[in-house]
């Protein structure tokens, strides 16, 4: 029954093929609206989370304010204030982040990376609770000097000739030891290097500076309770509250969601526009339908078609209508959203992890069907009740 | 004598235009026999295709009783009328009134998608009615690619799908040249005395070569001749 419907439809519909495109224009761009807007705040999550696993759950990062996005170079702390927040309860140990933007030289070819420095009196303990891991070579000793760690993009790919472990390379005029290379991650620990922080601070001449400190907490210590700690006390060494910001995994989260919470407000408003302008489109050509197959409705009674024949036959193509904008919705919403990856990704940037989500592209077709369903109910209904005689004298 | 498979019991039929009514039937009496070829003439607007309709349970009328196979139909519901058009019934109109977008073989397999499950079997049955009418060779073609005469056959082999025991005919040769008209009447003749179908023709034409039973006249909405 189901197939000679959509034959009986289906022939239709290549009569009009333009037409019906032009119909499901504005669920196409509501729904692949949609679709982006849900795929870039999950994108958004996905790579929060991420992040979260390699700084581990149960960090708090300390960060300067006015920073909105990753940390950089440019902005930090003086090193002192680690000592004013060490001893609040709860808290395991301090890392100090120092990122350094400069050239590693390998082979008469020099690249421009970010240079992290690392305490080496953590030995390997921030690496591993971190869960970050080699893929060959050792992480650094403590007190070692000319030792350098680098990640699995810059040794394999950024120069012609891939760097192995024991090679040497020069940063600033000093020769360096790679003593080991990270396992490629997909985050930016893939294009940077490590090397030990107070030979960092020499290089960079910056003694005293810290871009970020991310503080490990202790099991058993609620992080919230810990980071409203950390905010009394920073109060107090700062004079006002814009100077820095206290980040916990899920105030990140929320963080960015607020950024996008205006974004998406936007976004939703232009999407509900496109799918009610497009189900008054679907119900207009439904209507402008009816009336053209008028006779043929008239037809298909006569030899036998009931009123719930009539009006399931025409809900079912305005179902497809939607249908069909939902699939062309989808597609366009799917290369939309790997194309917006692939910038992001292209510009160094991994505060967006982009996945094409199953459930998300079976949601959207069902709304698209659903909008088509509804647009349609009222021409379907009409053409249901059409009188037999009035359609068949219908010219 | 077999009996009436077609009975209308004094119908009337009013339609109401604005302030005027018009009356297409008043009080119209017909039996027709199953089996019989009754033939359905009258001048233009005396209610002959208000007749048909009335048959063809494709309207109901204002007043009167209507009994197919001795059962009222005036007060069944829609879906029961579907019913009885479907089955019971086959439907040849003037113009043809063929869908546009099918094929001559989907047109003729069309109404049982509304009754039965069209399947294999159907659409063999569907092939056969048309190389019955003389269309095999035409079976994948739309009507636009079709003469008038070749469409009325597909129409023909349309209202015999569900296997009906009437079948109705609106003035068949109305569009169609008199030698394509006669090919037409000639089929009918055929489902009549081969298959046994009660047949029942509206014609404002001079009776060709139908070996009809009977002729009713109609005038005003009413049987002029009994
Ligand atoms: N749907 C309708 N609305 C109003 N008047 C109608 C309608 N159908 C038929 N009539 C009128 O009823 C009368 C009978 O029409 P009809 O049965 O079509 O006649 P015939 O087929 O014999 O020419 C005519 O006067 C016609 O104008
Ligand atoms: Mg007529």
């Amino acid at each position: 029954m189901l197939k000679q419907y959509i034959e009986l439809i289906g022939e239709e519909f290549k009569n009009r093929k333009v037409r019906t495109l032009l119909t499901t224009l504005g669920i196409i761009i509501g729904i692949s609206l949609i679709f982006i807007l849900i795929t870039l705040g999950q994108g958004m999550e996905n790579a929060i989370e991420e992040q979260f696993s390699k700084i581990g759950i149960k960090s708090i990062r300390i960060v300067p304010g006015h920073l909105h996005g990753p940390p950089t170079s440019a902005v930090g702390f003086d090193k002192s204030l680690k000592e004013k927040i060490e001893d609040i309860r709860g808290v395991d140990y301090i890392d100090e982040v120092l990122i350094h933007d400069s050239t590693i030289g390998y082979d008469k070819e020099k690249v421009v990376t970010s240079i992290m420095g690392y305490n080496t009196k953590l030995s390997d303990k921030a690496f591993i609770d971190t869960d970050t891991k080699l893929e060959s070579g050792r992480f650094f000793r403590v007190n070692e000097k000319d030792a350098i760690l680098l990640g699995n993009i810059l040794a394999k790919e950024s120069f012609s000739k891939e760097i192995r472990t024991k090679n040497q390379v020069i940063v600033e005029n000093k020769i360096f030891h790679v003593i080991g290379i990270f396992e490629k991650t997909g985050t930016d620990i893939d294009g940077r290097a490590y090397i030990p922080l107070e030979v960092l601070r020499e290089i960079s001449n910056e003694p005293n500076l810290v871009n970020v400190f991310v503080v490990k907490i202790k099991d058993g210590f609620d992080i919230e309770k810990v980071a409203e700690d950390i905010r009394k006390r920073l109060r107090r060494v700062f004079k006002s509250d814009d100077e820095f910001q206290v980040f916990t995994p899920e105030q990140l989260i929320k963080q960015i969601q607020s950024i996008l919470g205006a974004l998406s407000i936007v976004l939703v408003a232009i999407a509900a526009i496109s799918i009610f302008v497009g189900a008054i489109g679907i119900m207009n050509s439904m209507y402008t339908n009816v009336l053209e197959r008028t006779k043929e409705i008239g037809v298909m009674k006569a030899v036998g078609a009931r009123n719930s024949h009539i009006l399931s036959l025409f809900l079912l193509e305005s179902s497809i209508i939607g249908l069909i904008g939902g699939i062309i919705g989808v597609s366009i919403g799917i290369i939309i959203s790997l194309l917006i990856d692939s910038i992001i990704i292209s510009l160094g940037y991994t505060f967006i992890i982009i996945k094409v989500d199953p459930e998300l592209v079976i949601g959207c077709l069902l709304f698209a069907i659903i909008i088509g369903t509804i647009s349609g109910l009222l021409p379907s209904y009409r053409a249901s009740k059409l009188q037999i005689v009035d359609a068949l004298r219908y010219e | 004598m077999s009996k009436n498979i077609i009975e209308i019991d004094n119908v009337w039929k009013v339609y109401q235009m604005e302030e005027v009514k018009v009356e297409a039937l008043r009080g119209l009496n017909i039996k027709i026999k199953k089996g019989e070829f009754v033939i359905i003439q009258g001048p233009s607007g005396s209610g002959k295709s208000t007749t048909f309709n009335m048959i063809g349970c494709l309207d109901i009328p204002t007043k009167g009783k209507i009994l197919l196979d001795g059962k009222d139909i005036s007060k069944l519901s829609e879906s029961n009328l579907a019913n009885i058009r479907g089955k019971k019934i086959g439907f040849i109109f003037q113009t043809f009134n063929l869908m546009p977008s099918l094929s001559a073989l989907e047109n003729v397999y069309m109404p049982s998608i509304f009754h039965s499950n069209t399947n294999s079997e159907t659409i063999k049955k569907a092939k056969e009615l048309l190389e019955k009418v003389g269309l095999s060779h035409r079976i994948n073609h739309k009507p636009s690619e079709l003469s008038g005469g070749e469409r009325q056959r597909v129409a023909i082999a349309r209202s015999l799908i569900n296997d009906p025991e009437v079948i109705l005919a609106d003035e068949p040769t109305g569009n169609l040249d008199s030698k394509t008209g006669e090919n037409i009447i000639k089929i009918l003749n055929d489902l009549n005395k081969k298959d046994k179908k009660t047949i029942v023709m509206v014609t404002h034409e001079k009776l060709i070569s139908a070996r009809y039973d009977r002729v009713i006249r109609i005038k005003d909405g009413k049987v002029e001749n009994e």
